[in-house]
């Protein structure tokens, strides 16, 4: 199911907000626990059944390991807390591997020795990288023995909860179980309730009718285009950067505003994330959660900055190449994440050194890069990619806008055309200010965020009820004349 | 609670003021349809001014693209309309709007496009741009849902533009589309093959065969051609289901394909309907076509025209009748009407 469908929010979302407080209020809070827990594994079947065995089978695997590694059977143990932490987590990374990275192994293993391997063809379950990264992080934490055990339920919930199900924020275990379990969040919040529905909203938005405007152009450039001109190509790449943004962001707003709902607060992932002036403070910004994973569970362990220079750039580039190797099984996906290891590394040294950059040209820096390096992350192959970044910097397809032929009629001898030059991805005269709206919206406006906490104490006037309701209207009417599209964190 | 109230009670507003707007447009003239409407214009003109039995072409732009009206009129010596326009406008509209010219004792071909025989209840932007632009009377026909759902329809730019229409001065239709490359009998002119630019050859030659889910038609497709086929005759108005001129591609050799050309085969045989032609002898290779899958050039025209003829006569050797005024009483008993 997905959130920017009629049949979640008329129905799933109150539906399931109504009986879990119902239960809560006649004192049932173990049955509105189970309840949740039932609506999100219903809200997960909703793509396929199929896959609901498997989830439920992490689940239940990685409660019995953590409980294995919790304090309360230290000293029952036969075996080592870390041979079953090592244990536990390989298992994870296997049952990820298995699903997401076989085929990708087998093509690479036929092209390396070539034999004729075959492919298993495996459907990658839905949510499969989220739940198990959010569940490595609770074995380890179970390991530092940071969390208390909470009962199958509790920890059922803590992975199934809905809103961050399927493509998170990535959370702790230890920063949502209290939350579940303290008496006051089981009444209904009418603030809470208020603010949840203004972020969704927000979310809703910037999904429907932002982020799907720009995939029709960004899917036209990458997928169908055969050759594009110099200013289709940057139109291409740009209109990828701020679906990418609009949809992830949209879709983390709206599960932090259904969360809300609940009364449970769930991390913030995104904080206007290209208005970074330089790589570290970018990834400070964007996907907050997995960048805190990356650093709490890999990046550290394996030793982060304090075995030496030469170790630490080591370890951010093997940090980065894991996290470009999860949100995809393919050589893109590894060298989107080599780019921003690189770069998170030269900026290290950059700032070592001391040198300094104007911020209008620090962000002019931080921005084109990292909407270069999207390129990698969204073609589908590495000629895609190249297809693009490729007609991004060459000048021998320039087209102009017809209109300007008569104005510019000299450029005609330098090769230069004069055409709909946005033709080749489905461009009309809208793309071009829609890009300058996304670029004003991501580095001008302030974010969700900032907007929920501006709003946390008036939101009791008329004007917040109407951006609300204004919100929500447009939102519906372009979902009634589009078809539902899925978030892009989906695949990942 | 006073705050989810007001939330709740904004978007009612918002949708009221919405209806409003856009009820207050309904008949405002927009640009895109412009061409639409005089080239319907045109052919009822033509069509009106036809005392006599007439054979009327009812379809989507295959037809208008594709059929040299004045080689079937030389032929069975009878006048015809070429009254097809835009797939886009949907079948049950492009059935509405063939009700206004056909008369006792015509004769309809309808090459309908394949998209038509699986549409579901969903409207295509030239539709509602349609209605709403041009044909209040055609709006306030349908039911209130109906209106509900057409008014739901429309995009925020349309209806901008709808608002602002009454101040603007339309342009002239240029380009391909127009009633300037229309001739007399609505049939399509000024597509010849060899004025065709290697553009848009090269254009044409990246066309893709036209991929379908399933092979089952669609329960909009049955339910408004049962009705237009009891309403012919009722009205003695002879029906004649041809395949549309298509582009050829393999594709369309598939055992999916071939199912769902089958299915339509088998329901007009099932609603007791006339249905003329292999879609095979209509499907023609890339050099006949012009800016479409469906959209044939002066060549293809002349191609399928005849292909056309040559069906026609063929049954006109089995059923010398095919083309003769029904005998309105008797059709009626026959099909229990």
């Amino acid at each position: 199911m997905l959130f920017n469908s009629y049949e979640f929010i008329l129905i799933f979302l109150p539906v399931t907000f109504g009986v879990y407080f119902y239960l809560n209020k006649k004192r049932l809070t173990e049955a509105s626990k189970g309840f949740l827990v039932f609506s999100s594994l219903f809200f997960y079947s909703w793509w396929n059944v199929v896959y609901l065995p498997l989830i439920l089978s992490s689940i239940l695997f990685n409660y019995l390991i953590g409980k294995q590694l919790s304090n309360d059977h230290h000293l029952k143990r036969k075996v080592s807390r870390k041979s079953i932490l090592f244990f536990g987590v390989l298992s994870n990374i296997a049952f990820l591997g298995y699903f997401k990275y076989s085929d990708f192994f087998i093509e690479n293993f036929n092209h390396l020795f070539n034999t004729n391997v075959g492919l298993l063809n495996l459907l990658l379950p839905l949510a499969i990288s989220f739940f198990t990264f959010q569940q490595i992080s609770y074995l380890v934490d179970s390991y530092r023995q940071e969390v208390h055990t909470y009962g199958f339920l509790n920890y059922a919930l803590f992975v199934s909860f809905f809103p961050q199900l399927i493509a998170g924020p990535i959370v702790h275990h230890r920063e949502m179980m209290p939350q579940f379990a303290k008496i006051r969040n089981k009444v209904i919040n009418y603030q809470n309730i208020s603010l949840g529905l203004f972020i969704f909203s927000i979310g809703l938005f910037k999904k429907v009718v932002i982020a799907d405007s720009f995939a029709v152009w960004a899917s036209a450039g990458f997928d169908t285009a055969t050759t594009l001109n110099l200013f289709a190509a940057w139109a291409t790449s740009l209109s990828y950067t701020f679906q990418l943004y609009f949809d992830f962001s949209g879709y983390t707003d709206m599960a932090i505003g259904a969360a809300l709902l609940f009364n449970i607060n769930l991390p913030m992932n995104f904080n206007s994330p290209y208005k970074a002036l330089n790589i570290r403070d970018f990834w400070r910004r964007w996907h907050i959660t997995l960048s805190r994973f990356l650093k709490e569970y890999v990046y550290i362990p394996l030793g982060g900055n304090r075995k030496g220079e030469f170790s630490t750039y080591n370890n951010l580039m093997a940090t980065f190449i894991i996290g470009g190797i999860w949100h995809g099984a393919g050589w893109t996906f590894v060298f989107w994440g080599f780019l921003h290891g690189l770069a998170m590394a030269v900026h290290r040294t950059w700032a070592k050194l001391g040198f300094k950059m104007w911020n209008w040209l620090a962000w002019l820096v931080t921005f084109n890069f990292v909407n270069i390096s999207w390129i990698f992350f969204r073609a589908k192959s590495w000629d895609d990619a190249l297809k693009v970044l490729g007609s991004m910097f060459s000048l021998d397809h320039v087209v102009f806008p017809y209109q300007l032929a008569g104005k510019l009629q000299f450029l005609h001898e330098y090769g230069v055309e004069f055409d709909r030059f946005l033709s080749p991805i489905a461009g009309s005269n809208l793309t071009v200010p829609y890009l300058l709206v996304g670029l004003f919206i991501c580095i001008v406006l302030k974010n969700s965020n900032e907007f929920l906490a501006g709003y946390r104490h008036s939101y009791k006037r008329y004007s917040f009820s109407i951006l609300v309701g204004f919100l929500l209207f447009i939102s519906f009417r372009v979902m009634a004349i589009s078809t539902s599209s899925e978030f892009l964190y989906f695949n990942f | 609670m006073n705050v989810i109230r007001n939330i709740l009670l904004s978007i009612a507003v918002f949708y009221i003021i919405w209806i409003g707007i856009v009820y207050i447009q309904i008949g405002n003239p927009s640009q895109r349809s412009k061409w639409l409407y005089e080239v319907y214009a045109l052919k009822e003109d033509h069509a009106q001014s036809i005392h006599g039995r007439k054979i009327v072409i009812v379809s989507g732009s295959n037809a208008l693209f594709g059929i040299n009206s004045k080689m079937i009129e030389d032929q069975f010596n009878m006048p015809v309309v070429n009254d097809a326009v835009n797939a886009g406008l949907g079948m049950p509209y492009i059935l509405y709007r063939s009700k206004k010219i056909l008369k006792k004792g015509d004769v309809a071909i309808l090459p309908l496009e394949y998209q038509m025989y699986q549409k579901e209840d969903e409207h295509s932007m030239t539709y509602i741009d349609y209605v709403i632009a041009r044909d209040p009377e055609y709006f306030s026909t349908l039911n209130i849902i109906d209106q509900l759902k057409l008014i739901m329809s429309i995009g925020f730019m349309r209806t901008f533009q709808g608002l602002i229409a009454p101040f603007h001065q339309l342009k002239k239709t240029s380009g391909i589309y127009g009633i300037q490359n229309v001739n007399v009998r609505g049939d399509q002119i000024n597509t010849e093959s060899s004025k065709m630019t290697t553009r848009q050859r090269k254009q044409r030659d990246a066309f893709q065969p036209e991929k379908i889910k399933s092979s089952d038609l669609s329960d909009e497709f049955i339910h408004y051609m049962n009705d237009y086929i009891s309403w012919a005759r009722l009205h003695c108005i002879r029906l004649i289901f041809m395949p549309p001129g298509y582009m050829a591609f393999d594709y369309y050799k598939s055992e999916k394909y071939v199912k769902f050309l089958d299915n339509i085969k088998k329901y007009y045989q099932d609603a007791n309907a006339i249905y003329l032609g292999k879609p095979e002898d209509y499907m023609y290779e890339k050099k006949y076509h012009y800016n479409s899958v469906y959209h044939l050039n002066d060549v293809g025209v002349t191609k399928r025209t005849n292909q056309i003829i040559m069906d026609i006569t063929r049954q006109l050797h089995r059923d010398p009748s095919l083309l003769k005024p029904c005998m309105a009483r008797t059709i009626a008993l026959k099909s229990g009407l």
